[in-house]
């Protein structure tokens, strides 16, 4: 086994993992590699201070407990605050709110009512004029010289 | 547990009595928790204060189908995680020099326990060599070697199979094996 085969087993050698026999070439390594005997000593207190963590039972700093709810009573105030600003706004904007659609629709009904009213408007005057029109072509004196003329021609025809 | 659903009638109601009551039962347990996973304890501290704040505005959630203790273990362990993603690049990339207490050249000898001052390196050691894995891997490997939790409480805690389980903890140790070496090296250059 070689430095670098040997450096996959430091691990499972501190925590008796390994197979019989790769521990055994494994330790036939260690017994001969100063190197590798230093880096399991470095494996071997990293790990072990894992347990030695586990062991100990350290604590919070002593004013932990007033410094956590005197910010939780700050959110708490903040939060009673907001929800008393937004029943109050609340009633206002919808008071605002419905104001405004009702002003709203008041004015869109009455543009769509007036611009009805336009159309029969435009519509009659344009039948007027049409009328007015056959009046004048029937009253002209062309016309009437030309329906004379017809019915003294027909006449005429006749004749 | 009737005790406890008095307890959680009160946090919702943000009764001050049922508040100091939780912090003082909870407080250490979250800092030991925390502390596992960042090798600082004033920002262990501030994340365990973060982590009551968390269950502060979230208790009105809690609809009691996991204990108490659960809920807040899970809001823990994802309070941590959120802290080492935050936090990775800086702990990761700090020079291994910072976390020790003593100079580079008091070495380790195979024949000496370590003293409680080299402890704590070693410990500083194994957090920064954690900070550099994937989340998930440092969570199980957090939970079985430092919580002392067994791989069937994980996969329940973690709400994952058994299996995923085992493959985490071997890439963990995998990582973390090559990882140790590379500050191994630095630490003795």
């Amino acid at each position: 086994m070689d430095c670098k085969k040997a450096s996959n087993y430091f691990f499972d050698f501190v925590e008796h993992q390994l197979n019989e026999h790769i521990e055994k070439n494994f330790q036939y390594h260690l017994d001969e590699c100063p190197s590798c005997q230093s880096k399991l000593v470095f494996f071997k207190n990293t790990l072990n201070s894992i347990d030695a963590s586990r062991d100990r039972n350290p604590e919070v700093s002593f004013h932990f407990t007033e410094k956590t709810l005197f910010r939780i009573e700050s959110l708490q105030r903040e939060s009673t605050l907001w929800q008393w600003i937004y029943s109050v706004l609340f009633r206002k904007v919808s008071v605002i709110t419905a104001s405004f659609v009702a002003v709203f629709a008041g004015i869109v009904l009455g543009i769509l009512f007036n611009s009805s009213k336009i159309d029969n408007t435009s519509q009659l005057s344009s039948a007027e004029q049409s009328l007015e029109e056959v009046y004048m072509a029937s009253t002209s004196e062309d016309y009437m010289i030309q329906f004379f003329d017809n019915q003294y021609f027909i006449e005429d025809g006749n004749k | 547990m009737p005790n406890e659903n008095i307890l959680v009638e009160g946090l919702k109601s943000g009764n001050r009595e049922a508040w100091r009551s939780f912090i003082d039962e909870y407080k250490d347990k979250i800092f030991r928790t925390a502390l596992s996973y960042i090798p600082f304890e004033d920002e262990a501290e501030d994340l365990a204060q973060e982590i009551f704040i968390e269950v502060f505005q979230n208790i009105h959630r809690f609809r009691q189908e996991a204990s108490l203790s659960t809920w807040v273990y899970r809001i823990t362990v994802n309070k941590a995680i959120n802290y080492l993603k935050k936090n990775r690049k800086y702990h990761s990339t700090k020079p291994i020099e910072e976390y020790l207490v003593t100079e580079p050249e008091v070495s380790f000898s195979a024949q000496d326990a370590a003293t409680p001052l080299q402890q704590k390196e070693s410990r500083k050691i194994i957090q920064q060599a954690i900070t550099s894995l994937p989340d998930r891997q440092a969570v199980v490997f957090i939970m079985h070697k430092f919580e002392g939790k067994s791989y069937k409480e994980i996969s329940e805690i973690l709400d994952i199979s058994l299996s995923a389980v085992e493959s985490l903890m071997h890439r963990a140790k995998t990582s973390l094996q090559d990882k140790l070496l590379s500050l191994y090296r630095q630490y003795h250059k």
